[in-house]
């Protein structure tokens, strides 16, 4: 009832997946999130953009929701970043070692030209 | 100020502004701020899901007081056995890790100046939390 339930959206730019998180990332967001990541997963995506919006709720379930997804991001050979968060989620990030298995980018631009950059190496 | 709410999830959302705009009229930098909010909000879910066994009917009590050196947030459940808080600094789990619980408590010690647990004879464990509004100006005795 007063949760800013999440909305999640799927796109498709430039050869990555992005997957729009729009609304409160907790406990209550644990199935819309696993189940876009099977689908994009389902359909062979290898890199994968987590686009956050920049006044989301994230809680420690929504973070460990997100640790279960790069687990599996790291099982599968994909690769996750993510983008749009604020400077206080992006220190969060960096401080439970998220960042360490996702890349964090300022915006969705500059991830979609990471991943162009990283496409073309590989 | 007091606020008193049920244990349902989201209601530490609304603790959550309120205490945010007492602490940005208090004169905390909009970082702190932000701190603050991760803190309170992990500190409220423990007490509606932990503390309080998520039972609407059992309340979480959140007071905060506020003078020229510190805020200093107390959440109270209804629950009798306090958790175990962990040190400082923070030992973050490795990724991947098997368990996915326990991260709130280390957010909520990671990002307050100083925390504390005790149990109140008249309500139950309680949570203080304080964040100081220079906090280089602390001094640690212990």
């Amino acid at each position: 009832m007063l949760e800013d339930e999440l909305t999640v959206n799927i796109r498709h730019r430039d050869g990555v997946a992005v997957i729009d998180l729009i609304g409160d990332v907790t406990t209550f967001a644990e199935e819309k999130i696993n189940n876009a990541y099977r689908q994009v997963t389902d359909k062979g995506e290898r890199y994968i953009l987590f686009n956050f919006r920049q006044n989301d709720y994230i809680n420690s379930a929504g973070i460990a929701i997100l640790i279960g997804i790069v687990t599996e991001v790291n099982q599968n050979g994909q690769r996750l970043a993510v983008s749009g968060l604020s400077p206080h989620f992006q220190k969060i990030f960096r401080m439970v070692g998220l960042a360490q298995y996702a890349e964090i980018y300022q915006t969705e631009d500059e991830a979609i030209s990471a991943f162009k950059r990283l496409n073309t190496l590989s | 100020m007091q606020l008193i709410i049920p244990s349902v999830l989201g209601y530490e959302v609304v603790v959550r502004d309120a205490v945010a705009s007492l602490a940005q009229r208090y004169g905390l930098p909009p970082d702190r701020i932000e701190d603050i909010k991760t803190v309170l909000c992990e500190a409220c879910t423990n007490a509606i899901e932990h503390g309080n066994g998520s039972d609407p009917h059992r309340r979480v009590r959140v007071c905060c007081t506020a003078d020229e050196q510190s805020l200093v947030i107390e959440v109270c459940d209804e629950g009798g056995l306090p958790p175990t808080l962990p040190g400082k600094p923070v030992e973050w789990f490795p990724i991947p890790y098997p368990s996915r619980r326990g991260r709130g408590l280390k957010l909520i010690v990671a990002l307050s100046d100083e925390v504390s647990i005790a149990n109140d004879p008249r309500f139950g464990t309680c949570i203080r939390l304080v964040f100081y509004r220079d906090p280089r100006s602390v001094i640690h005795t212990s």
